[in-house]
């Protein structure tokens, strides 16, 4: 089998400080590669990462800190595929519909509603779906170098 | 109990919020980074500081980063300002900082402008966003 890029794991606690840890420490990585869209995945990973956050919270309370949170960052030549696992129930279809079907230009005047779809405006695709041991995950990915 | 290894960390996020007049409008200044966890401090800072004025500048060139919630906050200042019917500016420079609030559309609300003076320029003439809160 051959090993043609990079893949890098971290897991940590479902708390803030860990979710601005995995912020700072990507940044740092998409920095080093000097990927021309860096700023996008970083955005992108940082809503992601906010979703999951909220997600565990409203679910678990204060104990949701307990919960692992684990993000992958898949580095190939002409792409990143980025993973965020957490112990949420995951996205429901009508707010994936409501991504499809809406604008920004839809919410311009609304507090929140905007982090999917700058997560479907920044990245080349993305989804949502269940592991074999039950945490919902979020994809991404973005191509280019 | 969770072991706290991140609370040390050198890059803790933060946001600064400074708030002043430049003439008959008031400028709201960011610095660091208007993101979640740290907008309901902004907010407050600027609901206890904000004064009636005929214009007001959100002033976001200092900002490292924003995100969703960092956006929202604006616009729920701005809701606020609505009552009083004043104009309100983003003074952002070209970059990333500048696609995002454009990706999100906020030149409809808010008039998009790299400087005071331009923002000035801007109110005195009678400039109004394309999208009132009203016709939303």
């Amino acid at each position: 089998m051959k090993q043609t890029g990079i893949e890098i794991t971290i897991t940590c606690p479902t708390d803030l400080p860990a979710v601005h840890f995995v912020d700072m420490i990507s940044r740092q990585i998409l920095h080093y590669m000097n990927h021309q869209r860096k700023q996008e995945i970083s955005f992108a990973l940082h809503e992601v990462l906010i979703n999951a956050y909220e997600a565990v919270r409203g679910e678990y309370g204060e104990e949701g800190v307990f919960a692992p949170l684990t993000v992958t960052l898949c580095i190939e030549e002409e792409e990143i595929t980025v993973f965020v696992a957490d112990r949420a129930q995951g996205i429901g279809s009508s707010v994936i519909m409501d991504v499809q079907s809406k604008s920004f230009e839809d919410v311009v005047w609304e507090e929140r509603s905007r982090g999917l779809l700058f997560i479907d405006h920044l990245v080349d695709e993305w989804g949502s779906s269940k592991d074999d041991k039950g945490a919902h995950v979020f994809m991404f990915k973005v191509r280019g170098r | 109990m969770a072991i706290r290894v991140f609370e040390g960390a050198a890059e803790k996020p933060d946001v600064q919020v400074e708030v002043g007049m430049v003439g008959n409008y008031q400028k709201i200044e960011f610095s660091g980074q208007l993101i979640y966890g740290q907008t309901e401090k902004a907010k407050q800072i600027i609901l206890d500081n904000i004064r009636e004025a005929k214009g007001y500048f959100f002033d976001v060139r200092n900002l490292s980063s924003i995100d969703s919630t960092g956006l929202g906050m604006l616009v729920t200042i701005a809701r606020r300002l609505k009552n009083t019917d004043s104009r309100i500016a983003v003074i952002v420079e070209e970059g990333m900082m500048k696609e995002i609030f454009t990706m999100a559309k906020f030149h409809l609300i808010f008039s998009m402008v790299s400087s005071e003076a331009e923002g000035v320029r801007l109110f005195e003439g009678g400039s109004r966003p394309n999208l009132t809160l009203d016709e939303y």
